[in-house]
């Protein structure tokens, strides 16, 4: 069947007619959540064909697919899976990161309350092929519906026989524990998520070691975003060729973006990797309800890009947005008015890093929560004075690059590239109390 | 040396014959100090609370090139405390034997706690009362150990041989005005321009 | 391996962190997270340095630049914190460029922007690493213009111990030495972001170590409460000794300032102590200022109904003299506590034979030492399985429940360079799971240790050995991890040891079968060095507890015999019990005032150096000795410290007058001191110091409590 599938040429549109959407498929169905809807839509029948293929297949196929981390940092995931030790015989860990806190990034919550079993088919698969007998998911604290449906999925795949003791017969043991956030962004970095797991402070750890040689207690574990995970099912239901036909030349398959501001339908949608914005934005978003001046490609923590024509016809995949000078990140869009304030909507979201920063390190804690942030409240208020902007520009020299974990560099990507883009509207508001698109007190009382 | 040299000198001389004298009576007159005279030492206290500026931290222990200071420093009690803060000095010393009054401890002290005053008549008979304590330089007392004494004895005031314009550092201190000269006789005037000038002119 | 750092290359070994490649080099970069014996965690961020590595290519061999066709190297785009950087083959450092000044001056910047400016009032002041490091390497100058974050200021966190959380930079030493090193989780971050604050949920601090974080805070967040204003950092004239509260011989720093003892610190010694100290070592000297007599004491009225006063040496030797001309020498008794130097223990043994006096006898004491070489203090962080049989280490050795808690987590040191230990020695993991199954303790009433073992039981140290013997049954597991053990330690407490000569040789027996090595606690901090003297009674003489002498001399024992009515000489620090009923009152000087030898519980010879402290008119056991010589008109063999080390010069074949710093281990065996004492009796029941208690730390007469504790009288 697979075979069939394979195009002449990468599906990079959704408008494709050759694009299937998968991981969204049955979003929409009624009780498209419990598992009987999700069987009877053949759901199971990926870890089924993995049981049947053994693991070292599971590895070698999701390698192949080209499958990269869909949490952010797009690290491929099979790679990722054969760094497990396969055969040291000792207890492995599979680790569901959803601990979804970006803000403008919110796929992977209809994911877990509308099909959380495609989510537990991914980790029962991933399980199967890294020798894990153990799962645990990570629920953002807030995320109340989700963890409900997750708890009660669970229960049914354990009913069902599909979780605990000998698997369908395969002999396979694997079961999963859902563990619930208390509201902290830090713990989506897998090793801080590790310790809270642990029960301890949610800082994040020292690598090396990577989590594949010592994770949570200090065992071998995998770490993968809860899109990656329905990723997997897709793949080892469909075949690593169907999954790899779509997309670009380096980032293959199809991914979930997610767009909000000022759209006719902000909302979460399935492209292909290489839509352009234009496409997600027009096509599928219905267009912008007012003049937009930026965009934010990837949740918070990606730098801001321009409202150009460049920009608008760029491929959304990894590459060809880095090349802008931005990231992909969770593909989480946000869309800035013409008429908001940057630097007002640049102190929101250094107010959120402040607020998120664990205090584990100085450049962070000091830098953004404790310094960057006042200053930022400084200028909205009106009180900036010349000097100020380059005093951020020194000081986001000083902690980029030089934190302990990425949360310090991603409060950075907003600021650094607000201030590249809209340097005027700084200057603005410094030399007039005021900015010029008003507003900028939204946020200040 | 020609006739003319010698009237020009001369000259010179006999002009200063109708000058009134620079030099002073002292002790009969007031000296005039600078007021940026160093004389002993004040411990002085903040103006609002009354709270003594010293914090015990031993700093002008540490610059005094003499070995003159000794400070030992104990904790506050909240209720009733000596100092702002944590710490006050439970013992402070400084033997004006070895003090040479270089102004050191003043510059060391990040409070401006310690600052060099303008009495200078601190003669005394032993050794041990050249060793003032706290209580001999906190702003208030006045006169040296032996001054203070003798006007103990005799029971009137302390009365200080000189006359100076108070630097703003020296907060709260006031010289007491001198019985010995009457205030029509002394006209020479503190700073006026100073409003802390505390002289004899009060 | 070859790493370059500015331009030197040196050769470092492998598993080298970037940091101490830097210092190995000879340079320098601030760090305040780093402690060399905990994990390096790369929090504070202040040790940036340029790093970059040559590369592999896909063929196998290192990429070379075109230029100049040496192996390029692949910069790291931004400073890296070089604690948590793992130096490799050809790496290159740049630790002295502008950008890296920047960087640190930068991160400086930032530490400071909540630091409070209270160095005036800070006891840390002058001694304290951010104020060193702000000066080396800070912009001198802050462009942070907002209000600084306000916290808790000086709140007690133990009655030792006092927090001050605006000063604390975040380092997390003190968490991570609690959890790492004494195995016991007291305090941690609360909040977070720029709001995290460092405090600890329980009463107090439980630990028997708390006062270590003292000594490792890079700032003054964490401060002895103790020593609490008691002179500033620059004022105080530190003395590097010993501390001889127990056998451990942890290397201290006395800080004395006007004479007077105000603070003890850990001080570093990689063998013995690494640097941290028990709290009842470094807190536990507050006695020693509170009513010490500093001059001699005789009677009114020369009977010993009338009041002590004040007297000169001179008068107290006449008195001697007039007494002493009455009682034969050999009928004379020389008592002392078993905490004096070995100088002072051989010019006590000299002097008995001299006098021809059998009555001479120290205490406390077990009845006989085992003649076995014990593990030195690395060998039992080292070892693989360690029994421990009748002893609370947390009371009669408390130092070595550290070494223990090191043997738990795999007895992982950190490595040590030219420079001095590892700065961040990246094998060193935070959170090691403590194997427990390598630690199996027996003694008859539950202590500290019982909680870390794998095994544990509330059964007597002697008949848990007695059927360790007998091979019973219950102790299979036992014997398995034993016969496995490749390095296995047995160490005997006081609940055993004093049992006399027979269980001493069970247990030797136990360790020759599986080729262990056993540790004995000492009784007392030097009676290790003083049972290769002869410092028991001999013959007819007369022991400590029976005392059937007509005069003794009695150096700083809390006790004597209710019935013993003849001439006392009492020599001591204060006026103990025994004192009350001496005829004449010698000051003595302590531990901290002394110089001389001390021998540890693994037979390391350690230094100490006399203190500043001002002991007024008091001596030590040989300044005794010589008034007592002085009084029989003897003239003592052994007059001071230097004739005693020329005497072990040709005993020992060692010269203690030079020992290293880190002390050396003596081989007695083939000297002619190899023979240990062996008495009829012991001095002592069970050892148990109190040291940490909260009446020893701040109560008044220490010395004399710990005495009564450790000297009860009766024997087995």
């Amino acid at each position: 069947m697979p075979d069939t599938l394979i195009p002449p040429k990468p599906i990079t549109s959704a408008l494709d007619s050759r694009f299937k959407p998968s991981l969204y498929a049955r979003v929409g169905i009624p009780n498209s959540f419990s598992l009987e809807s999700y069987q009877a839509g053949g759901g199971y029948q990926a870890l089924r064909r993995a049981f049947a293929i053994g693991n070292d297949a599971v590895i070698d196929e999701m390698k192949k697919s080209g499958l990269r981390g869909r949490g952010g940092a797009g690290f491929p995931t099979g790679l990722k899976w054969s760094f497990m030790p396969l055969k040291d015989g000792k207890q492995h860990y599979v680790i569901c990161n959803a601990d979804e806190s970006e803000p403008g990034s919110f796929k992977d919550r209809y994911l877990m309350t509308e099909d959380p079993h495609q989510m537990l088919e991914g980790m029962i698969i991933a399980g199967f092929a890294m020798r894990a007998s153990m799962g645990y998911i990570y629920i953002r604290g807030e995320y109340v519906l989700a963890a409900e449906r997750v708890w009660a999925a669970i229960h049914d795949a354990r009913v069902a026989g599909l979780l605990g003791k000998n698997i369908l017969g395969s002999g396979f043991d694997f079961d999963l524990q859902v563990h619930r956030g208390a509201g902290a962004y830090i713990c989506g970095e897998e090793t801080a998520l590790m310790n809270s797991l642990e029960g301890l402070r949610a800082n994040p750890r020292l690598k090396p070691p990577f989590p594949a040689q010592a994770g949570i207690y200090g065992l071998p574990t995998t770490i993968n975003n809860v899109e990656s995970f329905c990723a997997a099912t897709q793949i080892i239901r469909y075949g690593w060729e169907w999954y790899s036909s779509m997309g670009t030349e380096k980032s293959k398959g199809n991914k979930l973006f997610q767009i909000s501001g000022p759209v006719q339908r902000p909302g979460v949608f399935e492209l292909p990797l290489g839509a352009t914005f234009r496409e997600m934005i027009f096509d599928f978003a219905g267009g912008p309800l007012e003049p937009i001046k930026a965009i934010i490609p990837g949740g918070s923590s990606t730098p801001m890009m321009p409202w150009t024509d460049t920009v608008l016809d760029a491929p959304m995949d990894y590459e060809s947005i880095t090349a802008q000078g931005s990231m992909l990140g969770t593909g989480g869009l946000i869309l800035i008015p013409q008429n908001y304030c940057i630097v007002n909507a640049t102190w929101n979201l250094v107010r959120f890093y402040a607020h998120e920063s664990c205090g584990k390190c100085t450049p962070c804690r000091e830098g953004i929560g404790g310094w960057m942030v006042k200053m930022y409240e400084k200028l909205v208020r009106g009180q900036g004075k010349p000097g100020d902007v380059e005093l951020i520009l020194d000081m986001s020299d000083n902690i980029g690059g030089k934190s302990f974990c990425a949360l310090a560099d991603a409060c950075l990507g907003p600021v650094l590239s607000s201030i590249k883009l809209f340097r005027s509207e700084y200057d603005y508001l410094i030399a007039n109390g005021k900015s010029q698109y008003g507003g900028s007190s939204r946020w200040a009382d | 040396m020609g006739v003319m040299e010698i009237a020009k000198g001369m000259g010179i001389t006999l002009s200063k014959l109708f000058q009134k004298p620079v030099t002073i009576c002292y002790p009969e007159q007031p000296a005039q100090l600078k007021a940026r005279f160093r004389g002993r030492h004040v411990l002085t206290r903040h103006p609002g609370t009354g709270l003594e500026k010293c914090i015990g931290c031993s700093l002008c222990a540490a610059a005094c090139p003499a070995y003159a200071i000794y400070v030992e420093a104990a904790e506050n009690d909240p209720k009733s405390p000596h100092s702002p803060g944590e710490r006050y000095a439970s013992v402070y010393e400084i033997n004006m034997l070895r003090c040479i009054f270089c102004g050191m401890c003043e510059e060391a002290c990040p409070t401006g706690a310690i600052v060099l005053g303008n009495e200078f008549e601190l003669a005394d008979y032993r050794y041990g009362d050249f060793v003032y304590g706290k209580e001999d330089m906190m702003v208030g007392t006045q006169g040296s150990k032996l001054q203070r004494r003798e006007a103990r004895t005799s029971g009137k005031p302390v009365v200080m041989g000189f006359e100076v314009s108070v630097r703003e550092e020296l907060e709260g201190v006031k010289y007491a005005p001198d019985r010995r000269v009457s205030d029509g006789e002394s006209n020479r005037a503190s700073n006026p321009a100073n409003p802390e000038s505390a002289g004899r002119k009060a | 391996m070859k790493v370059t750092v500015d331009g030197r290359t040196i050769e470092v070994p492998t598993g080298t962190s970037a940091i101490d490649a830097v210092f190995a080099a000879g340079l320098d970069v601030p760090y305040f997270c780093s402690q060399p014996y905990l994990s390096p965690i790369g929090a504070c961020r202040m040790c940036l340095v340029e790093a970059g590595s040559p590369r592999k290519g896909p063929d196998g061999t290192l990429i070379l630049d075109e230029k100049t066709g040496q192996p390029k190297i692949f910069w790291f785009p931004k400073p890296q914190a070089s604690c948590t950087l793992m130096a490799s083959e050809g790496m290159v450092i740049v630790s002295q460029s502008a950008s890296v000044k920047k960087a640190q001056a930068g991160m400086m910047e930032f530490t400071l922007i909540n630091h409070p400016l209270d160095c005036p009032t800070c006891d840390k002041g002058g001694a304290c690493e951010l104020q060193d490091r702000a000066y080396e390497y800070g912009y001198g100058d802050s462009r942070f213009e907002f209000d600084r974050r306000h916290a808790d200021k000086h709140y007690n966190l133990s009655e030792n111990v006092v927090l001050d959380q605006e000063r604390c930079i975040h380092c997390k030493r003190c968490v991570r030495y609690f959890e790492e090193v004494p195995g016991e989780e007291v305090l941690d971050f609360i909040e977070r972001g720029s709001y995290t604050f460092i405090d600890s949920a329980e009463e107090g601090l439980p630990s028997n170590f708390s006062g270590n974080i003292t000594d490792i805070c890079p700032v003054g967040a964490l401060l002895d409460n103790v020593s609490r204003f008691r002179g500033r950092n620059w004022e105080y004239d530190h003395t590097a000794t010993v501390c001889t509260a127990c056998s451990v011989g942890c290397s201290i720093t006395v800080d004395a300032r006007n004479g007077q003892l105000e603070r003890i610190q850990g001080r570093e010694n990689y063998q013995v102590n690494q640097t941290w100290l028990c709290d009842g070592g470094r807190f536990g000297h507050t006695w020693l200022r509170h009513e010490r007599i500093t001059t001699p004491m005789i009677r009114e009225g020369g009977t010993r109904a009338g009041a002590w006063v004040p007297a000169t040496w001179d008068e107290a030797i006449r008195l001697i003299r007039g007494k002493l001309g009455e009682i034969s020498s050999k009928n004379i008794g020389l008592y002392s506590h078993a905490d004096i130097t070995l100088e002072e223990g051989l010019a006590l043994e000299r002097f008995a034979a001299q006098l021809g006096t059998d009555s001479v006898d120290h205490a406390p004491r077990y009845s006989s030492a085992s003649t076995l070489v014990p593990p030195t203090l690395l060998e039992v962080s080292q070892a693989d399985f360690v029994l421990v049989l009748g002893a609370d280490v947390h009371e009669e050795a408390p130092v070595l429940a550290l070494r223990l808690e090191e043997m738990l987590k795999g007895g992982l040191l950190p490595a040590r360079y030219e420079h001095g230990t590892a700065i961040a020695d990246l094998r060193m993991p935070e959170r090691v799971v403590r194997q427990r199954h390598k630690l199996v303790v027996f003694s008859s009433k539950s202590n500290l240790l019982h909680g870390k073992a794998g095994l544990a039981a509330e059964i007597s140290g002697a008949s848990a050995l007695h059927d360790l013997l007998a091979g019973s049954a219950a102790f299979a597991d036992i014997f398995k991890s034993l016969e496995a053990a490749q390095k296995p330690i047995v160490i005997l407490g006081a609940e055993v040891a004093c049992l006399g000569r027979a269980v001493l040789q069970e247990a030797e027996t136990l360790v020759q079968k599986y080729n262990a090595k056993l540790l004995v606690l000492p009784a007392a901090s030097n009676s290790s060095g003083l049972s290769h003297l002869q410092l028991v009674p001999r013959g007819k003489g007369s022991s400590l507890q029976a005392m059937q002498v007509g005069a003794a001399l009695v150096s700083r024992l809390e006790q004597v015999p209710a019935d013993f009515a003849g001439f006392l000489m009492v020599h001591d620090t204060h006026l103990t019990e025994a004192a009350t009923r001496a005829d004449v009152f010698l000051p003595a000087v302590s531990s901290y005032e002394k110089r001389g030898t001390f021998i540890n519980l693994e037979g390391r010879a350690l230094t100490l150096r006399g203190a500043a402290i001002d002991a007024g008119e008091s001596v030590d056991l040989m300044g005794v000795i010589g008034a007592l010589g002085d009084a029989l008109n003897l003239k003592p063999e052994i007059r001071g410290v230097r004739s005693a080390q020329r005497e072990f010069q040709k005993r020992l074949n060692i010269d203690l007058s030079s020992l290293p710093d880190e002390g050396q281990i003596i081989n007695w065996s083939g000297t002619s001191s190899a023979a240990t004492f062996s008495a009829a009796t012991s001095s002592v029941h069970s050892s148990v110091t109190t040291m940490w208690k909260p009446n020893m730390l701040r109560g008044k007469n220490v010395v004399p409590q710990q005495a009564r504790e450790l000297f009860v009288g009766g024997d087995d």
